[in-house]
Protein backbone atom coordinates (compact mmCIF):
# COMPACT_ATOMS: atom_id res chain seq x y z
CA UNK A 1 0.00 0.00 0.00
CA UNK A 2 1.04 3.24 -0.80
CA UNK A 3 1.21 5.71 2.19
CA UNK A 4 -0.50 9.00 1.97
CA UNK A 5 -1.79 11.70 4.79
CA UNK A 6 -4.95 12.81 4.42
CA UNK A 7 -4.06 16.47 2.55
CA UNK A 8 -3.15 13.97 -0.87
CA UNK A 9 -6.20 12.44 -1.00
CA UNK A 10 -8.04 15.30 -2.82
CA UNK A 11 -5.41 15.30 -5.59
CA UNK A 12 -5.65 11.43 -5.98
CA UNK A 13 -9.41 11.25 -6.28
CA UNK A 14 -8.77 14.16 -8.90
CA UNK A 15 -5.64 12.18 -10.76
CA UNK A 16 -8.34 9.34 -11.96
CA UNK A 17 -10.34 11.81 -13.76
CA UNK A 18 -11.90 11.44 -16.07
CA UNK A 19 -12.81 7.89 -14.90
CA UNK A 20 -15.71 7.42 -12.37
CA UNK A 21 -13.94 5.98 -9.01
CA UNK A 22 -14.96 3.06 -6.53
CA UNK A 23 -12.94 3.72 -3.20
CA UNK A 24 -13.19 0.58 -0.51
CA UNK A 25 -12.42 2.31 2.50
CA UNK A 26 -11.39 -0.84 4.89
CA UNK A 27 -9.14 -1.48 7.58
CA UNK A 28 -7.22 -5.42 8.56
CA UNK A 29 -9.13 -5.10 11.57
CA UNK A 30 -12.81 -4.80 10.09
CA UNK A 31 -14.05 -8.09 9.64
CA UNK A 32 -16.73 -7.23 7.21
CA UNK A 33 -14.41 -5.19 5.43
CA UNK A 34 -12.55 -8.38 4.98
CA UNK A 35 -15.47 -10.49 4.01
CA UNK A 36 -16.76 -8.62 1.50
CA UNK A 37 -13.30 -7.85 -0.43
CA UNK A 38 -13.53 -10.41 -2.59
CA UNK A 39 -16.54 -8.95 -4.35
CA UNK A 40 -15.44 -5.60 -4.82
CA UNK A 41 -12.18 -7.61 -6.92
CA UNK A 42 -14.79 -9.13 -8.94
CA UNK A 43 -15.98 -6.16 -9.71
CA UNK A 44 -13.43 -4.44 -10.38
CA UNK A 45 -12.33 -7.09 -13.03
CA UNK A 46 -15.47 -6.59 -14.67
CA UNK A 47 -15.62 -2.96 -14.79
CA UNK A 48 -12.01 -2.43 -15.43
CA UNK A 49 -12.32 -1.68 -19.45
CA UNK A 50 -15.55 0.66 -18.87
CA UNK A 51 -14.18 3.77 -17.68
CA UNK A 52 -14.60 2.40 -13.59
CA UNK A 53 -11.44 2.75 -11.46
CA UNK A 54 -11.49 0.67 -8.52
CA UNK A 55 -9.06 1.72 -5.60
CA UNK A 56 -8.78 0.49 -1.91
CA UNK A 57 -7.98 3.44 1.03
CA UNK A 58 -7.07 1.74 4.20
CA UNK A 59 -6.92 3.23 7.83
CA UNK A 60 -5.07 0.58 9.71
CA UNK A 61 -3.65 2.84 12.52
CA UNK A 62 -0.45 3.66 11.77
CA UNK A 63 1.17 2.79 14.52
CA UNK A 64 0.11 -0.78 13.69
CA UNK A 65 2.90 -2.62 12.15
CA UNK A 66 1.19 -5.79 12.50
CA UNK A 67 -2.38 -5.14 11.23
CA UNK A 68 -0.53 -3.09 7.93
CA UNK A 69 1.57 -6.10 7.29
CA UNK A 70 -1.14 -8.44 7.34
CA UNK A 71 -2.95 -6.30 4.91
CA UNK A 72 -0.26 -5.87 2.48
CA UNK A 73 -0.28 -9.41 2.26
CA UNK A 74 -4.27 -10.14 2.44
CA UNK A 75 -3.99 -7.56 -0.86
CA UNK A 76 -1.55 -9.63 -2.29
CA UNK A 77 -3.36 -12.66 -1.13
CA UNK A 78 -6.60 -12.00 -2.99
CA UNK A 79 -5.40 -10.40 -5.92
CA UNK A 80 -6.25 -6.94 -5.54
CA UNK A 81 -4.18 -5.59 -8.62
CA UNK A 82 -6.06 -1.87 -8.77
CA UNK A 83 -4.55 0.88 -6.48
CA UNK A 84 -4.31 0.76 -2.67
CA UNK A 85 -3.42 3.41 -0.37
CA UNK A 86 -2.43 3.22 3.27
CA UNK A 87 -3.99 6.97 5.18
CA UNK A 88 -1.70 7.04 8.06
CA UNK A 89 -3.35 9.25 10.79
CA UNK A 90 -4.59 8.87 13.64
CA UNK A 91 -7.97 7.25 13.30
CA UNK A 92 -10.41 9.33 15.37
CA UNK A 93 -8.87 12.48 13.22
CA UNK A 94 -9.45 10.07 9.90
CA UNK A 95 -12.90 9.11 10.93
CA UNK A 96 -13.76 12.93 11.58
CA UNK A 97 -12.03 14.39 8.54
CA UNK A 98 -13.83 12.13 6.32
CA UNK A 99 -17.24 12.27 8.19
CA UNK A 100 -16.97 8.42 9.16
CA UNK A 101 -19.13 7.01 11.63
CA UNK A 102 -17.78 2.90 10.61
CA UNK A 103 -16.40 1.17 7.89
CA UNK A 104 -16.76 -0.44 5.42
CA UNK A 105 -17.99 2.33 3.32
CA UNK A 106 -17.89 2.73 -0.70
CA UNK A 107 -17.08 6.35 -2.04
CA UNK A 108 -17.95 6.98 -5.62
CA UNK A 109 -17.02 9.86 -7.14
CA UNK A 110 -18.38 10.91 -10.77
CA UNK A 111 -15.52 11.58 -13.67
CA UNK A 112 -15.17 14.98 -12.43
CA UNK A 113 -14.24 14.48 -9.04
CA UNK A 114 -17.11 14.73 -7.29
CA UNK A 115 -18.54 12.24 -4.58
CA UNK A 116 -21.65 11.00 -5.73
CA UNK A 117 -22.65 8.04 -3.30
CA UNK A 118 -21.60 7.30 0.29
CA UNK A 119 -22.52 3.85 0.50
CA UNK A 120 -22.75 3.04 4.50
CA UNK A 121 -24.13 1.06 7.10
CA UNK A 122 -24.73 4.11 9.16
CA UNK A 123 -28.63 3.55 9.00
CA UNK A 124 -29.76 -0.02 10.33
CA UNK A 125 -32.76 -0.07 8.25
CA UNK A 126 -30.62 0.62 4.70
CA UNK A 127 -27.44 -1.31 4.46
CA UNK A 128 -25.95 -1.36 1.23
CA UNK A 129 -24.19 -4.57 -0.46
CA UNK A 130 -22.66 -5.22 -3.79
CA UNK A 131 -25.99 -4.67 -5.47
CA UNK A 132 -25.79 -0.97 -4.06
CA UNK A 133 -22.43 -0.26 -5.60
CA UNK A 134 -23.56 -1.64 -9.09
CA UNK A 135 -26.23 0.21 -9.12
CA UNK A 136 -24.58 3.31 -8.54
CA UNK A 137 -22.04 2.94 -11.02
CA UNK A 138 -24.49 1.83 -13.53
CA UNK A 139 -26.26 4.94 -12.61
CA UNK A 140 -23.27 7.20 -13.66
CA UNK A 141 -22.36 5.46 -16.67
CA UNK A 142 -25.56 6.09 -18.26
CA UNK A 143 -24.90 9.75 -17.47
CA UNK A 144 -22.11 9.35 -19.77
CA UNK A 145 -24.12 7.35 -22.11
CA UNK B 1 -5.90 20.97 7.67
CA UNK B 2 -4.87 21.82 3.77
CA UNK B 3 -7.07 23.68 2.25
CA UNK B 4 -8.04 21.79 -0.63
CA UNK B 5 -8.74 19.23 1.65
CA UNK B 6 -11.43 21.60 3.76
CA UNK B 7 -12.57 22.42 0.33
CA UNK B 8 -13.39 18.62 -0.55
CA UNK B 9 -15.41 18.49 2.54
CA UNK B 10 -17.58 21.55 2.26
CA UNK B 11 -18.41 20.14 -1.63
CA UNK B 12 -19.47 16.94 0.11
CA UNK B 13 -21.52 18.29 2.65
CA UNK B 14 -22.83 20.86 0.98
CA UNK B 15 -23.90 18.87 -2.26
CA UNK B 16 -25.86 16.52 0.52
CA UNK B 17 -24.44 13.06 -0.67
CA UNK B 18 -24.45 11.42 2.42
CA UNK B 19 -28.08 9.37 1.75
CA UNK B 20 -28.82 8.63 5.47
CA UNK B 21 -31.10 10.46 7.40
CA UNK B 22 -30.03 12.05 10.47
CA UNK B 23 -31.56 11.97 14.21
CA UNK B 24 -28.44 12.95 16.54
CA UNK B 25 -25.15 13.63 15.38
CA UNK B 26 -23.30 10.38 14.69
CA UNK B 27 -26.80 8.44 14.97
CA UNK B 28 -29.61 8.10 11.68
CA UNK B 29 -32.40 6.89 14.41
CA UNK B 30 -32.36 8.34 17.74
CA UNK B 31 -31.87 11.90 19.40
CA UNK B 32 -30.98 12.86 22.68
CA UNK B 33 -34.22 13.12 25.03
CA UNK B 34 -35.90 9.85 22.84
CA UNK B 35 -36.94 7.39 24.99
CA UNK B 36 -35.70 3.74 25.99
CA UNK B 37 -36.64 1.22 23.10
CA UNK B 38 -38.81 -1.47 24.91
CA UNK B 39 -37.40 -4.97 24.52
CA UNK B 40 -38.66 -8.54 26.10
CA UNK B 41 -37.53 -11.86 27.12
CA UNK B 42 -33.94 -11.56 25.41
CA UNK B 43 -32.00 -14.71 26.53
CA UNK B 44 -28.97 -13.63 28.87
CA UNK B 45 -25.28 -15.40 29.13
CA UNK B 46 -26.52 -16.43 32.87
CA UNK B 47 -29.26 -17.91 31.59
CA UNK B 48 -32.37 -15.68 32.10
CA UNK B 49 -34.56 -13.93 29.82
CA UNK B 50 -35.01 -10.12 30.72
CA UNK B 51 -37.06 -7.49 29.10
CA UNK B 52 -36.48 -3.37 29.33
CA UNK B 53 -39.25 -3.66 32.33
CA UNK B 54 -36.67 -5.79 34.43
CA UNK B 55 -34.51 -3.03 35.08
CA UNK B 56 -35.74 -0.31 37.61
CA UNK B 57 -32.60 1.44 38.46
CA UNK B 58 -32.30 5.23 38.43
CA UNK B 59 -30.30 5.18 35.61
CA UNK B 60 -29.83 1.88 33.10
CA UNK B 61 -26.71 1.84 30.30
CA UNK B 62 -27.20 -0.70 27.15
CA UNK B 63 -23.92 -1.35 25.17
CA UNK B 64 -24.01 -2.69 21.67
CA UNK B 65 -21.41 -5.27 21.85
CA UNK B 66 -20.07 -8.16 19.49
CA UNK B 67 -17.60 -10.62 20.96
CA UNK B 68 -15.54 -10.70 17.53
CA UNK B 69 -14.90 -7.19 17.29
CA UNK B 70 -11.80 -5.91 18.45
CA UNK B 71 -12.91 -2.56 19.44
CA UNK B 72 -15.27 -4.69 21.71
CA UNK B 73 -12.02 -7.03 23.54
CA UNK B 74 -9.76 -3.45 23.20
CA UNK B 75 -12.49 -1.91 25.72
CA UNK B 76 -13.40 -4.76 27.66
CA UNK B 77 -11.17 -3.93 30.64
CA UNK B 78 -12.93 -0.22 30.52
CA UNK B 79 -16.39 -1.63 30.70
CA UNK B 80 -15.98 -3.79 33.51
CA UNK B 81 -13.94 -1.34 35.49
CA UNK B 82 -17.32 1.47 34.29
CA UNK B 83 -19.70 -1.20 35.89
CA UNK B 84 -17.19 -1.89 39.06
CA UNK B 85 -17.26 1.75 39.52
CA UNK B 86 -21.43 2.72 39.80
CA UNK B 87 -21.37 -0.98 42.28
CA UNK B 88 -23.96 0.30 45.15
CA UNK B 89 -25.43 3.03 43.21
CA UNK B 90 -29.09 2.80 41.55
CA UNK B 91 -27.11 1.83 38.15
CA UNK B 92 -27.70 -1.37 35.92
CA UNK B 93 -25.62 -2.10 32.41
CA UNK B 94 -27.05 -4.18 30.07
CA UNK B 95 -24.33 -5.57 27.46
CA UNK B 96 -25.96 -6.72 23.75
CA UNK B 97 -25.48 -8.32 21.13
CA UNK B 98 -27.69 -8.43 17.83
CA UNK B 99 -24.84 -10.28 15.56
CA UNK B 100 -25.87 -13.13 13.70
CA UNK B 101 -22.40 -14.60 12.84
CA UNK B 102 -21.45 -17.37 15.25
CA UNK B 103 -18.87 -15.96 17.11
CA UNK B 104 -21.36 -13.39 18.79
CA UNK B 105 -23.94 -15.63 19.34
CA UNK B 106 -25.28 -16.48 23.02
CA UNK B 107 -22.93 -19.58 23.33
CA UNK B 108 -19.93 -17.69 22.29
CA UNK B 109 -21.53 -14.62 24.62
CA UNK B 110 -21.30 -16.96 27.36
CA UNK B 111 -17.47 -17.73 26.98
CA UNK B 112 -16.77 -14.57 26.16
CA UNK B 113 -18.45 -12.85 29.22
CA UNK B 114 -16.72 -16.01 31.64
CA UNK B 115 -13.54 -15.40 30.18
CA UNK B 116 -13.64 -11.54 30.31
CA UNK B 117 -15.16 -11.21 33.48
CA UNK B 118 -18.23 -9.42 32.45
CA UNK B 119 -20.29 -8.02 35.84
CA UNK B 120 -23.58 -6.89 34.22
CA UNK B 121 -26.30 -8.42 32.26
CA UNK B 122 -25.41 -9.54 28.76
CA UNK B 123 -28.43 -10.09 26.70
CA UNK B 124 -28.80 -11.50 22.51
CA UNK B 125 -31.30 -10.54 20.28
CA UNK B 126 -31.93 -12.52 17.34
CA UNK B 127 -34.72 -10.51 16.11
CA UNK B 128 -31.86 -7.12 15.67
CA UNK B 129 -34.92 -5.13 16.98
CA UNK B 130 -33.35 -3.56 19.64
CA UNK B 131 -30.35 -2.28 17.76
CA UNK B 132 -32.33 -1.18 14.94
CA UNK B 133 -34.45 0.64 17.79
CA UNK B 134 -31.10 2.50 19.15
CA UNK B 135 -29.66 3.24 15.89
CA UNK B 136 -26.38 1.11 17.15
CA UNK B 137 -24.16 0.95 14.02
CA UNK B 138 -20.88 0.45 15.87
CA UNK B 139 -19.49 -1.68 18.82
CA UNK B 140 -19.20 -0.38 21.09
CA UNK B 141 -21.61 1.55 21.59
CA UNK B 142 -23.00 3.65 24.79
CA UNK B 143 -26.53 4.56 25.41
CA UNK B 144 -27.11 5.47 28.66
CA UNK B 145 -30.64 6.65 29.90
CA UNK B 146 -32.51 8.14 32.75
CA UNK B 147 -35.15 6.90 35.72
CA UNK B 148 -37.81 8.23 33.01
CA UNK B 149 -35.69 6.24 30.33
CA UNK B 150 -35.08 8.86 28.05
CA UNK B 151 -31.56 8.69 26.42
CA UNK B 152 -29.49 11.58 27.94
CA UNK B 153 -25.65 10.14 26.13
CA UNK B 154 -24.55 8.07 23.49
CA UNK B 155 -21.47 7.48 22.05
CA UNK B 156 -17.90 6.30 23.80
CA UNK B 157 -16.74 4.61 26.51
CA UNK B 158 -13.78 7.30 26.88
CA UNK B 159 -11.87 9.90 24.27
CA UNK B 160 -9.13 7.07 23.58
CA UNK B 161 -11.13 4.23 21.73
CA UNK B 162 -8.83 1.16 22.57
CA UNK B 163 -8.52 -1.93 19.94
CA UNK B 164 -7.23 -5.20 20.26
CA UNK B 165 -4.67 -5.90 17.61
CA UNK B 166 -3.60 -9.25 15.77
CA UNK B 167 -0.72 -10.00 17.86
CA UNK B 168 -2.80 -9.22 21.13
CA UNK B 169 -1.78 -5.85 22.19
CA UNK B 170 -4.30 -3.07 23.33
CA UNK B 171 -3.81 -0.40 21.62
CA UNK B 172 -5.33 3.10 22.43
CA UNK B 173 -6.17 5.47 19.48
CA UNK B 174 -5.24 8.73 21.34
CA UNK B 175 -2.82 7.93 24.67
CA UNK B 176 -4.09 7.43 27.71
CA UNK B 177 -8.15 8.20 28.20
CA UNK B 178 -8.36 11.68 29.63
CA UNK B 179 -12.03 12.33 29.23
CA UNK B 180 -14.41 9.56 30.69
CA UNK B 181 -17.39 10.77 28.42
CA UNK B 182 -19.86 7.25 29.46
CA UNK B 183 -18.88 7.44 33.50
CA UNK B 184 -19.25 11.30 33.64
CA UNK B 185 -22.57 11.24 31.61
CA UNK B 186 -23.51 8.61 34.08
CA UNK B 187 -22.85 10.45 37.04
CA UNK B 188 -24.48 13.26 35.82
CA UNK B 189 -27.45 11.51 35.07
CA UNK B 190 -27.73 10.01 38.20
CA UNK B 191 -27.33 13.89 39.82
CA UNK B 192 -29.71 14.86 37.44
CA UNK B 193 -27.95 17.18 35.34
CA UNK B 194 -27.81 17.07 31.97
CA UNK B 195 -24.31 15.05 30.49
CA UNK B 196 -21.88 17.46 28.17
CA UNK B 197 -20.83 16.04 25.56
CA UNK B 198 -24.06 14.35 24.93
CA UNK B 199 -23.47 12.55 21.73
CA UNK B 200 -19.48 11.55 20.83
CA UNK B 201 -18.62 9.50 17.74
CA UNK B 202 -18.44 6.17 18.45
CA UNK B 203 -15.64 4.68 17.17
CA UNK B 204 -15.29 0.44 16.32
CA UNK B 205 -17.01 -2.23 14.49
CA UNK B 206 -19.63 -1.70 11.93
CA UNK B 207 -22.97 -3.87 13.29
CA UNK B 208 -23.89 -6.50 10.31
CA UNK B 209 -27.97 -5.83 10.32
CA UNK B 210 -29.61 -8.73 7.75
Amino acid sequence: MRVIGLEEWPAIVAAEQPDILVVDLWASWCVSCIERFPEMVAMAGRYGDRGVAFMTLNLDDPRDQVGIDWANEFLQEIGADFPAYHLAENLTRSFEALDLLAIPVVLIYDGEGVERYRLTNDDPNDQFDEADIEDAIEALLAERA
Amino acid sequence: MDARWLKHGILIAGLGLASMAQAGLYNTVLDIGAPMPAFEALPATDGEHYGSDDFDADVVVLVSLANHCPWVRGMDQGLVDLVASFEGQSVEVVGFSVNRRDDDRLPAMKEHAERVGYNFTYVYDESQALGRALGATRTPEYFVFDADRTLTYMGLLHDSPARETRDGEIMFTNGDPGAFYAQDAIAATLAGTTPDPAETRAQGCSVKYE
